[in-house]
């Protein structure tokens, strides 16, 4: 599946990539990402809870920042597997300044399989949509927060 | 006598099953029983890195967990049962859990068992498996290339197996005046039978002796194979399947789930008990159909078909099903002429290996596919030609007195009457005005489209020195006792196994016929090997055709000897008996008579019988057929479709079939009714899908357009009667026919409503988005994608 959106962040490019790069910032805006754990730098252990209506899905993994090219882009990957099945993601996060705000934009790939695939084939691009929605929302919330 | 084979009884076995008073696998509750639940990959294609039990076992309810290393050693591989020969074909190791390696989504991984079914799927989800994903390949013409990753290291480009038959056609083909060259897809089918599998081991250690309630097609080929894999002899192992609900062939494979709990039941020494979710059954229970399919067809300019040859790219799966290889060769690649004389013909099959569910027989197997092409063809090459596909099928169809006739793969089709079930439902429907009113439509803006399919097929599997020299792992006959007992009430055992296909009632009107006694009076009993010596089961159209000639057989000898003890009893000679209606009596004598049951009552009390005769009365048979049965007709559909939505509706559709000799009008067409459901629905709905990495995206009913009754018109269907002269009940069989039949015939009328369009072939399922955007892209205009 496809990934791809941007949204504009209240804050400058630094504060942005700073924001989407902390893993505590992270950690409170990601839906469903419940921990990260550090491991070496720009990786994490992560636990996720995703799901889709009634089949619900819980993922141990890993959640890598690749690529950092501060504060312009980054490529994060994603790798979890769990009872429900597995998910992985890998997509390119690139920040641009327009006028006092931040434009991130991201690009790239979900695979989701197990259960989910199955049986919520016909939701999962909305559902996933919906979650990035979620998160660039919630980075944004953070931004004016840090900004007051 | 009155006339009990013809009449439209009632199915003795609904009375039972509507009532919910059947017994399928998973309504059996034996003393301390636990249930296992089996943990399946969500990959495709992975290396098991690891797995961890640990936290499963301390679950609440948990008894045992096991992995793929628990079994690896103490039961033998699924076995592969039919191996075509000259075919170069590799069996693929197919452990009944992965263990190093996962190759289809819905792997068995490890399988936890516990107190409840629910206990078990809680503690299933903490059973820890790490996995490294690898590459996947789902389609069978791509698993070829060069670089495609590989499903079973050891066997090169995922070739399991390369069959050929015919003779080289290049010469005919090069002279031809006409050469139509076309690519079909038969998209992968989902069987959806009613009932999800099951199965409940019993293991007796005491008596060293395994119980398996399954739900099978064929539990004596179970007990046969299982015997062999679990190392239980064949008298220590009972397969019971008694009441099983719908099968279509995905229950003919011996599976690893089954194998799984007899493993586990003498392991944990409790009974076992696993049945699937439906989710499961979407997954794991073997698929139908998966062709690419490269066909051309040679005639003359004047509408005379020469030779017929197809290149098959046949999808097995990521494992060789138990039936599965003979499926998309023997059954497919023999009979692609169909039901038309074309002196040359060849096929080509290349059994493919991918990261999907393994595919077997599913309703029709082989032979859908095979009259999806040829009446494609048929339409496609009368297109060509400018000329009326009626009358193509009518120039090219086997005439009555070619009967019996050889095909170009030496088949015998047996007899037949093809130009009268095209005239019959020529006299249905009314093809001119047809075409008039179509004519007129097209003015107006509005498509109807007519198709036309005439088919044959072999069924009645089918003559055991056949399917040794096809390489069927196993006979082909079928068993029959006839047990009269005191009171003159009889229990038929039978070795088929039918399992919705209303036997019971046809077996009953069999011996009621030819015994002279009520069916009331006759129990049918099948699908327990402890009661039944022997048997091959119920698929591909065999069950009256084959078990009930031999209940046929069975009769005679229970009639030869009830005639003797008549006789003795009567004080004459036996050729002075005559028999009718239930009772015996003295020739010229009427007054003079003995009833069935005083001679059933006789041979049991045996105070007098006659000099040489045994006590008891009861006939057992084996009857080999001679040859396959040939069932045939003629199908019409009328569609119409609506450019603006792409949608097909069904407007009328008649079936002209000859099953031979029919014993149960209503159950006939009962049969032809759920036939033409799903081959219809193939043409239209049904189609299981895999993403780029072999997740099963067609999962649920919500996902899989399983048709409903709402979608179909009222089925205008008749018959004609030719007995196939070699069976002893003249029956051919009527299973298959209506899937067979239907698929291309709906496909042909959907593309004549799209002629004016200059659409002249889709790929199924015909969905109303693909038609749309067909006809979009035919005016000129953007597609749109969905």
């Amino acid at each position: 599946m496809q990934l791809s959106g941007n949204k504009n962040i209240p804050a400058s490019v630094d504060k942005a990539y700073e924001l989407f790069t902390n893993p505590e910032v992270l950690t409170r805006t990601m839906p469903g990402l419940k921990r990260l754990t550090p491991v070496s730098p720009g990786t994490y252990s992560a636990d996720l809870e995703m799901g889709v209506a009634a089949i619900k899905g819980k993922y141990q993994g890993t959640m890598r920042i690749d690529d950092p090219n501060p504060p312009h882009s980054y490529r994060l990957v994603l790798d979890g597997q769990g009872s429900g099945g597995f998910v992985t993601v890998n997509m390119s996060v690139n920040f641009a300044s327009s006028d006092d705000e931040t434009q991130v934009s991201y690009e790239g790939e979900a695979q989701v399989g197990g259960t989910i695939a199955s049986m919520g084939q016909r939701m999962i691009s909305g559902v996933a949509n919906y979650l990035m929605n979620q998160f660039f929302q919630a980075v944004a919330k953070e931004a004016v927060q840090a900004s007051k | 006598m009155t006339q009990v084979i013809g009449q439209a009884l009632q199915r003795h076995e609904d009375i039972r099953l509507i009532r919910g008073q059947g017994q399928y696998t998973d309504d059996m509750k034996l003393p301390g029983m636990v249930y296992a639940h089996i943990v399946r990959s969500p990959y495709a294609h992975a290396k098991i890195t690891a797995i961890d039990t640990s936290r499963a076992k301390k679950m609440p309810g948990v008894v045992a967990v096991f992995s793929g290393q628990d079994l690896k050693d103490e039961v033998g591989l699924i076995p592969t049962a039919w191996i075509p020969p000259d075919a170069d074909m590799k069996v693929t190791p197919h452990p009944a859990l992965a263990y190093d390696e996962v190759r289809y989504q819905g792997d068995g991984v490890a399988v936890v068992i516990a107190e409840s079914p629910y206990l078990a799927q809680d503690a299933a989800l903490a059973v820890d498996i790490k996995y490294e994903p690898l590459k996947v390949v789902t389609d069978p013409f791509e698993a070829k290339a060069e670089g495609a990753p590989g499903v079973h290291t050891e066997i090169p480009d995922n070739v399991a197996f390369h069959w050929q038959a015919g003779e080289n056609l290049d010469d005919i083909f090069q002279k031809a005046e006409v050469v139509v060259k076309h690519h079909f897809r038969q998209q992968r089918l989902i069987p959806n039978a009613m009932e999800p599998r099951s199965a409940l081991a019993q293991y007796n250690a005491a008596k060293g002796e395994l119980t398996l309630w399954a739900t099978t097609q064929n539990p004596h080929i179970h007990r046969l194979l299982m015997s062999g894999l679990l190392g239980i002899p064949e008298h220590k192992l009972r397969v019971i399947a008694i009441d099983v609900g719908g099968a279509f062939g995905s229950k003919i494979a011996c599976y690893p789930d089954e194998v799984i709990v007899s493993w586990a039941s003498k392991k944990l020494n409790r009974p076992v008990k696993w049945t699937e979710t439906r989710q499961e059954n979407f997954q794991v229970t073997t698929h139908g159909r998966d062709h690419v399919q490269e066909v051309e067809l040679a005639g003359t300019r004047g509408g005379e078909i020469q030779a017929i040859r197809v290149k098959t790219y046949a999808n097995m799966g990521a494992y060789l099903s138990t039936a599965a290889p003979g499926v998309p060769t023997i059954l497919f690649g023999l009979i692609i002429n169909g039901a038309y004389k074309i002196p040359h013909a060849s096929s080509e099959v290349f059994g493919m290996l991918t990261h999907t569910t393994p595919v077997d027989a599913y309703r029709g197997a082989g032979r859908p596919e095979a009259t999806f092409l040829v009446e494609r063809m048929v339409d496609l090459y009368a297109q060509a030609l400018q000329m009326d596909p009626l009358e193509v099928r009518q120039k090219n169809l086997i005439r009555h007195e070619d009967f019996p006739f050889t095909n170009a793969f030496g088949l015998q089709y047996d007899s037949g009457n093809y130009q009268e079930t095209l005239s019959k439902a020529l006299e249905i429907f009314d093809y001119p005005k047809f075409r008039r009113e179509q004519e007129n439509l097209r003015k107006q803006g509005k498509y109807i489209g007519v198709g036309l399919s005439t088919y044959v097929e072999m069924c009645g599997l089918g003559p055991s020195e056949v399917a040794g020299a096809v390489g069927f792992q196993g006979g082909l006959w079928e068993s029959a006792t006839v047990r009269v007992h005191p009171t003159g009430k009889v229990s038929v055992y039978t070795g088929a196994s039918p399992h919705g296909q209303g036997e019971e009632t046809t077996f009953a009107q069999i011996v009621s016929q030819e015994l002279g006694i009520a069916v009331d009076d006759i129990e049918v009993i099948h699908g327990d090997t402890q009661q039944i010596a022997m048997g091959w089961g119920t698929y591909g159209s065999r069950t009256t055709a084959v078990g009930g000639a031999a209940i046929h057989m069975a009769n005679e000898k229970v009639l030869e000897k009830a005639r003797k003890i008549a006789a003795h009893k009567l004080e004459v000679n036996e050729e002075d008996v005559s028999y009718d209606s239930g009772t015996f009596s003295v020739r010229g004598l009427p007054s003079k008579s003995v009833t069935f049951q005083e001679v059933a009552l006789d041979a049991y009390l045996a105070w007098s019988l006659p000099p040489g005769i045994e006590p008891a009365l009861e006939g057992t048979a084996f009857y080999n057929p001679k040859n396959f049965t040939y069932p045939f007709g003629a199908h019409i559909a009328v569609v119409s479709v609506d450019p603006d939505t792409g949608d097909t509706t069904l407007l009328r559709y008649v079936a002209v079939d000859d099953v031979g000799r029919i014993i149960n009008p209503m159950i006939v067409e009962g049969q032809i009714h759920g036939g033409l459901v799903q081959g219809i629905g193939q043409a239209l709905w049904e189609g299981a899908e895999f993403d780029e990495q072999g997740q099963l995206i067609t999962g649920s009913l919500l996902d899989y357009a399983l048709p409903k009754a709402r979608f179909f018109p009222k089925f205008e269907t008749a018959h004609t009667e030719t007995p196939s002269p070699h069976n002893p009940l003249g029956v051919k069989g009527v299973g298959e026919t209506g899937a067979i039949a239907s698929t291309p015939c709906i496909v042909n009328a959907v593309m004549d409503a799209l002629k004016p369009f200059g659409i002249d072939d889709l790929s199924m399922p015909l969905t109303p988005p693909k038609v749309w955007q067909a006809i979009r892209q035919a005016q000129g205009k953007e597609s749109l994608h969905s």
